[in-house]
């Protein structure tokens, strides 16, 4: 069984269809423009790959590709222009093998002899690794249409035979109708003897007749299984020469060709039977998931009751088998050709594509005469592509030069014209190639700078080049990331952190390895360090409660604090507090100058309630405390009275203070505090 | 010529003469006011000992004398609480004069002598009050 891979039909529609496909990516007219080329549906709808030779696009299922630019081809290409020119020994044999196949071939020319020879070359050529093995391939495929056509003309002769034994058993039959062979004639007034003798004839000729219709069916089956088998070979060989040309094998659809016409002389060379295989496919646009299968392999059988067969078949070795039995029972007899299958099992579209790419093809091409009109076309237009490209790099039109050939590449990668330019004639496109892709590349990336060098660069060896195009993107992303660029240093003066990093993530987009963004973002990121440091400084100090070392370098703290609305707060209040605890120190030492220590250990200790951890204010008050001794002590041990729940020692403590201290705001509080204490319901 | 004679008042005499005086200077010192002292009998408050611990005199009954420095609160209920100057006025106690004694005048500068009793939280309460 062989199984007829539809797949690549998808590759050869693009090719088939490019005439169309300029339709489907012109179609503003048809729809008004209001749809993008993409998305027009076509004479052949969109699950087939479209060409569009306009702008050099590829539309399948809603989505388009450039030919030229794509990783794909340009890797095939650069690997192509890096090839030596196939100028072997080997290679030049290969070429001289072909050529001499297609001469003996040649129509109006050829003979059987002519025949058998480009036969055996075809064989040679196989062992070319250049050929892929298609020559044997379609030496084989020629061996077995022969053999098949050898078996039906067994058939045919074996018909003849049984037409001849079908005319003598119909003479014989009536023969026996007309003359009863043993008794005498019954009397026409005798009804019994009448009806005696009716029955009697009708026993002779059962016999005949069941011979009769036996041969007459095994006539009509050997036609049937004629008419198969010559399905079966044409199928095979068509859909080997569509194979050949949907890979771009030209040369080798050619030879398939006039092959193909010297095997089936009677033929009309119409593609039928590969139409009737599209056909048949069930390609549903509309369905899910569905994954289609169609088999081309026709099958002959036959059985019969009684075990009577009547069959045939052909073998590889070349022999062909077939007989027909004549059996009482009768026979039946089944012919299968085409079977198609349906699985459920995803990859919907691309199925669905290649079914409706195998009809679209089967529409356009309707004879092997067209298909080799083609293939003839194509190698003219590689041949011209070839001439063109040399022509135009003579011209030092290095673009146009590497489209010419980038473009007779795809079409004839495997056309001799294209093998045998040499790495000299390539070297110039590979370069520009190279270049082109290097500049491609960086303009993915954005890398303007490498861009800008690169499309001068190319612009000075390709005098065709363009490079107004690359160049103005350059320069327009160059522009809108200047402003970005700018915004985000506005932003980062301004604290503005949200919007500092939206314009700086703008400005890398736009161009990455923009010099002038590194530079801002080394000074934002240095000028971040010094800020962040400043941050954990000042967070690490608050900690430690060390308020006066803030103070101390409270210019830096502001600065770091800036964008950090909470800190700012806490800062604003570390050093209030700051402020507080000095103007308490000198207004302390102002009173200490009149004199009054006590005073001015009073207005030490209230800052010092409020700021414990200031060891300025600590040292003040240590120092005033010696010089205020009486009066300190006297609060002290009246506090540490008051906290024991001694409120008449305390009081007399206080009082004691007070005596010392008139002024005291200590004492007077303490005093105050006692008396509610011991006289809650004073007046 | 006559020579004159020689006083006649022995130095003796003026020895017993100033110890009278002197005692005559004591004893108007002191007699008067060992008389007129109604609360002879009562302790003297210890006012250091006071100011140190006051619980350690809780439930004791003195007497102190001094002058009235200043009233620091009044409740009709509880009475008034006034600050004392003692000890020729290095220290200052306070005194709760408790309402029995509403009727008497206390203000700043008198002299007066209070017969107290240190209570539970160590305040001086007065039992009596003298003007001196």
């Amino acid at each position: 069984m062989r199984r007829f891979v539809v797949l690549s039909l998808a590759a050869s529609a693009s090719v088939l269809l490019a005439q169309d496909a300029g339709d489907v990516g012109n179609s503003a007219a048809a729809t008004g423009g209001a749809r993008p080329p993409q998305m027009n549906e076509g004479f052949v709808g969109r699950d087939i790959p479209a060409f569009d030779p306009g702008s050099e696009v590829v539309a399948y299922d809603g989505k388009i590709w450039n030919i030229n630019n794509n990783r794909l081809f340009r890797a095939r290409f650069e690997k192509f222009l890096n090839a030596p020119p196939a100028t072997s020994d080997e290679d030049r044999r290969y070429r001289e093998t072909v050529a001499q196949i297609l001469e003996l071939l040649t129509p109006g020319n050829t003979t059987r002899d002519k025949q058998e020879q480009a036969l055996k070359l075809l064989r040679q050529a196989s062992d070319y690794p250049d050929d892929a093995n298609l020559c044997i391939t379609l030496a084989d495929a020629v061996y077995a249409a022969r053999t098949t056509l050898g078996q039906i003309d067994r058939i045919k002769r074996e018909n003849e035979l049984l037409e001849k034994e079908r005319q003598r058993l119909e003479w014989n039959a009536g023969v026996a109708a007309r003359n009863p062979l043993t008794g005498p004639t019954p009397r026409k007034d005798d009804p019994l003897a009448q009806e005696n003798a009716k029955i009697e004839r009708d026993a002779r000729l059962a016999s005949g007749n069941r011979q009769l219709n036996e041969v007459s069916q095994t006539i009509e089956n050997n036609k049937l299984r004629i008419a198969t088998l010559e399905m079966n070979a044409k199928g095979h060989m068509q859909a080997l020469i569509l194979q050949f040309f949907a890979t771009r094998r030209f040369q080798h659809v050619l030879i398939g060709n006039r092959l193909y016409r010297t095997i089936f002389t009677d033929s009309d060379g119409s593609l039928d039977m590969f139409k009737r295989m599209a056909d048949a496919l069930p390609a549903n646009r509309d369905a899910g998931q569905i994954k289609m299968g169609a088999t081309l392999d026709p099958q002959v059988s036959g059985e019969a009751k009684g075990g009577t067969v009547v069959g045939g078949g052909a073998s590889t070795d070349g022999g062909a088998g077939g007989g027909t039995y004549f059996v009482p029972q009768g026979q039946s007899f089944s012919a299968r050709g085409i079977k198609a299958d349906i699985q459920n099992v995803g990859v919907e579209s691309l199925v669905g594509g290649m079914a409706t790419a195998a009809q679209a093809v089967s529409k356009l091409i309707n004879s092997l005469s067209q298909l080799e009109g083609l293939a003839n076309e194509a190698i003219r237009d590689v041949n011209e592509g070839v001439e063109a490209y040399k022509f135009l790099l003579a011209q030092n039109e290095l673009r146009s030069a590497t489209e010419r050939l980038a473009e007779t590449f795809a079409i004839g990668e495997f056309l001799p014209s294209v093998r045998l330019l040499t790495r000299d004639d390539k070297r110039r496109a590979l370069q520009f190639t190279q270049l082109n892709n290097e500049l491609l590349a960086a303009l993915e990336v954005n890398d303007l700078t490498r861009a800008e060098a690169l499309a001068k660069e190319i612009q000075a060896i390709a005098s065709d080049f363009d490079a107004s195009k690359p160049l103005a993107k350059i320069e327009t992303a160059r522009m809108v990331s200047s402003l970005h660029l700018a915004k985000a240093r506005n932003a980062a003066a301004a604290g503005d952190r949200e919007t500092m990093e939206a314009e700086l993530k703008a400005a890398t987009a736009i161009w990455p390895r923009n010099p002038a963004l590194a530079e801002l973002a080394g000074s934002i990121f240095s000028q971040s360090d010094v800020q962040q440091k400043a941050i954990v400084d000042f967070e690490q100090l608050l900690g430690q409660k060390n308020y006066r070392r803030i103070a101390e370098d409270q210019l830096r703290f502001i600065a770091a604090t800036a964008m950090y609305p909470d800190k700012q707060e806490q800062l604003r209040k570390v050093l209030e507090q700051i402020t507080g605890i000095e103007a308490a120190i000198i207004r302390a030492q102002e009173i200490e100058k009149r004199g009054d220590a006590a005073g001015a250990w009073e207005s030490v200790e209230r800052a010092f309630q409020q700021f414990p951890d200031d060891n300025k204010l600590n040292q003040v008050r240590a120092d005033l405390t010696t010089k205020a001794a009486d009066f300190v002590r006297a609060l002290r041990q009246a506090e540490d009275l008051e906290k024991r729940d001694q409120p008449g020692s305390a009081l007399a403590w206080f009082l004691k203070a007070q005596r010392a201290y008139p002024a005291s705001d200590f004492a007077r509080e303490g005093i105050e505090r006692v008396t509610v204490e011991i006289l809650p319901d004073a007046k | 010529m006559a020579r004159r004679r020689k006083s006649s008042i022995q130095p003796l005499w003026f020895i017993v003469a100033a110890v009278l005086i002197l005692a005559a200077i004591v004893g108007a010192r002191f007699f008067p006011a060992g008389v007129s002292d109604p609360y002879r009998t009562v302790p003297e408050l210890d006012v250091a000992a006071y100011l140190e611990n006051a619980n350690s005199l809780r439930g004791n009954v003195y007497k102190v004398e001094g002058e009235v420095a200043n009233a620091l609160a009044w409740s009709p209920e509880s009475g008034r609480l006034i600050s004392v100057d003692v000890d020729e006025g290095r220290n200052t106690i306070p005194v709760l004069v408790t309402p029995e004694f509403n009727a008497m005048n206390i203000q700043r500068g008198q002299r007066l002598i209070f017969v107290m009793e240190v209570d539970e939280r160590g305040i001086l309460v007065s039992r009596k009050v003298t003007q001196v």
